[in-house]
């Protein structure tokens, strides 16, 4: 079952966000900071979502990407710094609104072997259901959609100790999907996909993004994904913000070269002009 | 000032017959106040009773009424008559079907069934009276009060009496003479009785001196080290039926030093039953342990 | 358009809810066939004891006391209080129990994500023992018949060592998972170290050995008293803690994704202890410790139905009490008139079958 095959209209239109864009962007962060202890992880980060747009996470490992995602998604309390969603203050929403309004993919998330993939999926309804968790024809329907647009509705009754790292990433974006957010943080939603199945998946999301005005931010381990799937990026170095801007601005040897340790070049793609980074 | 005791208790069993005399027409029913405290009403005279203590089988043939017995425990095994009664029970655990089958007037239980026996039995509705002497006299008090209770009175303190006597007779033998320090061992760990026991009260009245007398607890266990000093003049073995001899004894490193193993006085119980049963067998008891204490009065 | 149950989208063969359609199929059955097994076996059970009444009689017995009778009754009236005031509470505690334990076993096992939990993992069974032990080293009843002395102090007892638990495992509002295991280990030897001090000291030898059979368990001292007890704590705990199945499905997830999931994990986690330790609690006074039954019956039921919480706890609470009911059958007439505990027959029947099933899962899963 492929996109074309998908009846329109009357269905998307109730998947437009719930939350009202204020002034400012929907997900609004600033000055964040966190340690570990003693340990900076993240030091006076903004980060500013807006629907429709994406917004590139990069650093090099220990730059406290995953962190910031855990601040976004009020697992974490930033120490300092404040954060608003549609306007009010993280914490001033209760966890259920909070799931119902902005969704994660981890990155490598637990997931029990028990279940099957449907079951997995369905969970990302949770924060719509009702207080008994009784499932009506409405989430069955939306978690059906989100596997038929990950291309996964054939795993549906395999157990997720039956699939492999690519098939349960895939589950993992449905499950996000089939909350149907308005905010999308997503930790290497590519990390353990075929090269087809990145750019299956990217080019998905983007189509999603903004036919249902997400405001994402997505981690990236690689920068060639990033330059070519994300309107802004953020560059982290050591728990700093290095440099914010469009892909061209920020990758650039320079920067490059200060945030990762790694000497590169950067050629304009062929096709469309977008930054090409490759190794020496 | 033993003797004063068992005098004052000769007294008090006159006294009962005075009164078992006085209400002679209508003893039933009667209200009694059993040793934790509750009231008990007996309507009539009990005609089917329940023992859930061997003692207090004992007692209960001892006062004539073994046939109106209609169910012992597993232990109750004296007389011989008593283990072919329906067995209810062992120790604490109790076949409440067949108790209530049995359709008791009366159940005679001790004190280790306060806990959860005695107020399932009076959720049935059944008849219970609680009791358990700690010391020797007052056992005779026990089986006076069983009696009472039973419509047997006059067959109690006569019994009584007699038992009374032959304790006066024990604790005059003994009197004056100087006490032996004697060991009781209830297990080869030297577990003992100590303070407050059944068989404490038996060794003082029997004219010996328990060497664990002062210890902290009632079932202490001693150190060798201890035995060794205390160096008792008599070692009791009521864990013979469990194996231990005096040869075995004597043969405990450390042990050849006391006295009573270097005069050969370590006497092996083959019935420990009496020692431990607050029954009517308990002058036996005196009587055998006062023979071994002092062999010259006797 | 396909045939079958409501369908929103035509959407060919992708069935609207495709979980294993046998499975699916065989859990709208297995709930109420398994309330018709429970009450089978119930009466099943009543014929078992070590007064031999013939079975006619007991049904005579029971309608005569539930519907009235002009005539009176052919039996002697001691049967009819062995049944009626002995056996049929007894057979009645012993599913109320059963169900119990199950239940808050699969709770458990939900909670801490650990297939080796079981309802006593944090304190319960160490507070109920040294309550019990202190109640009877002590004599004690406090007059309420047979809800008083041991009962009530095993109660005390185990809410107690609960809440010291759930308390020293709390750092900074919060507590995981394994510090609620560390601190429920620790706390739980410190009560046993004391309840064996107490066995040691105490007056009259023959505590120790009620002490040690009050410890594995018995429904000897059953009573409507009990009965009415637990019948509305296992009802209303078990209720709540099925309303919380699918929140305990997510939260098989780790605690980051169940709460990004919209799951307020501590606040869950919280109610979630104290219903089942509650209710744990509670069968526990009135049954004493009764092991195998909460850890395995969970898994066995999981093993044929899956995880889904929903299911599986109120499955598990049938499969639990019908377990008992037969464990108690046994405990009672093998040995009779003595008891034989009925933690022994709860591992002996346990354990083989739940080797049983462990090869037929294997064998299911070569398929």
């Amino acid at each position: 079952m492929t996109r074309q095959d998908m009846p329109n209209d009357g269905r998307r239109e109730r998947r437009r966000p719930t939350v009202r864009l204020e002034r400012g962007g929907l997900l609004d962060a600033a000055a964040l900071s966190f340690s570990f202890g003693t340990e900076p992880v993240l030091v006076d980060v903004d980060v500013r979502l807006e629907p429709g747009r994406v917004v590139g996470v990069l650093g090099a490992n220990g730059a406290g990407k995953t962190t910031l995602i855990r601040l976004l998604s009020r697992v974490l309390p930033p120490q300092s710094g404040r954060i608003r969603l549609a306007g009010r203050p993280l914490q001033q929403w209760s966890t259920a609104a909070l799931a119902r309004v902005l969704a994660v993919v981890p990155q490598n998330p637990e997931l029990p072997a028990g279940f099957t993939s449907w079951e997995i999926v369905l969970m990302g309804r949770t924060p719509h259901l009702d207080w008994l968790g009784r499932e009506k024809p409405r989430d069955r329907r939306s978690a059906r959609d989100a596997m038929a647009e990950t291309e996964i509705l054939h795993l549906t009754r395999r157990r997720m100790n039956q699939l492999s790292g690519g098939e349960r990433q895939r589950v993992v974006i449905a499950r996000a999907l089939a909350q149907e957010p308005s905010v999308l943080l997503m930790d290497e939603p590519t990390a353990h996909l075929d090269l087809n199945h990145q750019v299956d998946i990217l080019s998905l999301v983007g189509i999603l993004v903004k036919e249902r005005n997400l405001a994402t931010l997505a981690i990236f381990h690689d920068l060639n994904l990033a330059s070519r799937y994300c309107d802004d990026l953020i560059l982290l170095c050591r728990g700093r913000v290095l440099t914010t801007g469009s892909p061209t601005d920020v990758l650039t040897p320079e920067r490059i070269e200060a945030a990762y340790g790694a000497r590169v070049t950067v050629i304009p793609h062929p096709k469309d002009g977008l930054p090409v980074v490759l190794p020496i | 000032m033993k003797n004063r005791r068992v005098g004052g208790v000769v007294l008090a069993v006159l006294g009962v017959l005075a009164v078992g005399a006085a209400s002679w027409g209508a003893p039933f029913p009667l209200t009694l106040t059993d040793q934790v405290g509750r009231q008990v009403t007996v309507e009539i005279e009990p005609e089917r009773i329940i023992s859930l203590s061997p003692s207090h089988t004992e007692i209960l043939y001892a006062i004539g009424l073994g046939d109106r017995l209609v169910g012992a425990t597993e232990y109750c095994n004296y007389p011989a008559d008593a283990a072919s009664k329906p067995r209810i029970g062992g120790f604490s655990d109790v076949d409440f079907e067949q108790v209530v089958g049995l359709a008791p007037d009366l159940v005679l239980v001790s004190t280790i069934h306060m806990s959860e026996v005695v107020p399932r039995l009076e959720e049935l509705g059944i008849s219970v009276f609680v009791i358990n002497p700690p010391t020797v006299l007052d056992v005779l008090d026990g089986i006076l009060t069983i009696g009472l209770l039973t419509g047997r009175g006059l067959t109690a303190a006569e019994l009584v009496a007699e038992m009374a006597e032959r304790i006066d007779a024990v604790v005059a033998a003994v009197e004056g003479a100087s006490p032996p320090k004697v060991f009781w061992e209830l297990g080869a760990e030297l577990y003992t009785a100590g303070p407050g026991s059944f068989v404490d009260d038996l060794i003082a009245l029997a004219g010996g001196e328990n060497v664990a007398a002062d210890a902290q607890s009632q079932w202490p266990q001693l150190s060798v080290e201890a035995i060794v000093l205390e160096d008792p003049d008599v070692i009791v073995l009521a864990d013979h039926n469990y194996g231990e001899t005096a040869e075995k004894v004597a043969a405990r490193p450390g042990w050849e030093g006391i006295r009573a193993v270097k005069e050969g006085r370590i006497v092996e119980l083959t019935d420990d039953d009496i020692f431990s049963r607050p029954g009517p067998r308990i002058v036996e008891a005196l009587e055998f342990l006062a023979r071994i204490f002092h062999p010259d009065r006797f | 358009m396909t045939r079958g149950a409501k369908r929103d989208v035509p959407l060919g063969p992708a069935v609207d809810d495709p979980v294993r359609p046998a499975v699916r199929r065989s859990r709208r059955l297995a709930l109420p066939v398994g309330l018709v097994l429970l009450a089978c076996v119930a009466l099943l059970a009543l014929a078992w004891g070590s007064s031999a009444i013939p079975p006619g009689t007991i049904f005579a017995i029971i309608w005569r006391r539930l519907f009235g009778a002009a005539a009176s009754p052919a039996w002697p009236a001691s049967w009819e209080t062995v049944i009626l005031q002995i056996r049929l509470p007894r057979v009645i505690l012993a599913a109320l129990a059963g169900a119990a334990l199950s239940q808050a076993g699969a709770v458990y096992q939900g909670l801490f994500r650990n297939p080796l939990a079981d309802p006593y993992l944090i304190g319960v069974s160490s507070g109920a023992g040294l309550g019990a032990t202190i109640a009877i080293t002590l004599g004690l009843s406090f007059g309420w018949g047979s809800l008083g002395g041991v009962s009530a102090l095993a109660f005390a007892g185990a809410l107690i060592a609960t809440g010291l638990v759930y308390s020293l495992s709390r750092v900074g509002g919060r507590s995981s998972v394994v510090t609620l295991l560390l601190a429920g280990v620790a706390l739980g030897s410190f009560f046993t170290s004391i309840q064996t001090f107490l066995m040691f000291r105490t007056e009259d030898a023959f505590h120790t050995v009620h002490i040690v059979s009050w410890l594995m368990g018995s429904f000897n001292l059953a009573s409507w008293a009990k009965v009415y007890l637990l019948a509305p704590v296992l009802v209303v705990g078990g209720g709540i803690v099925w309303a919380f199945g699918h929140r305990l499905n997510v939260l098989q997830l780790d605690e980051e994704q169940a709460q990004q999931l919209g799951i307020p994990v501590e606040r869950t986690r919280l109610t979630l202890v104290i219903v089942a330790s509650l209710v744990t609690a509670t069968a526990v006074a009135v049954g004493g410790i009764i092991g195998f039954v909460g850890l395995i019956v969970p898994h066995a039921v999981r093993l044929v139905w899956g995880p889904d919480h929903r299911f599986l706890l109120p499955m598990s609470a049938l499969a639990g009490g019908v377990f008992m009911i037969l464990a108690d059958g046994v405990a009672r007439t093998l040995l009779a008139p003595g008891e034989l505990p009925i933690g022994v027959v709860t591992a002996f029947l346990g354990a083989p079958f739940f080797v049983y099933l462990l090869r037929l899962r294997r064998r299911l899963l070569l398929q």
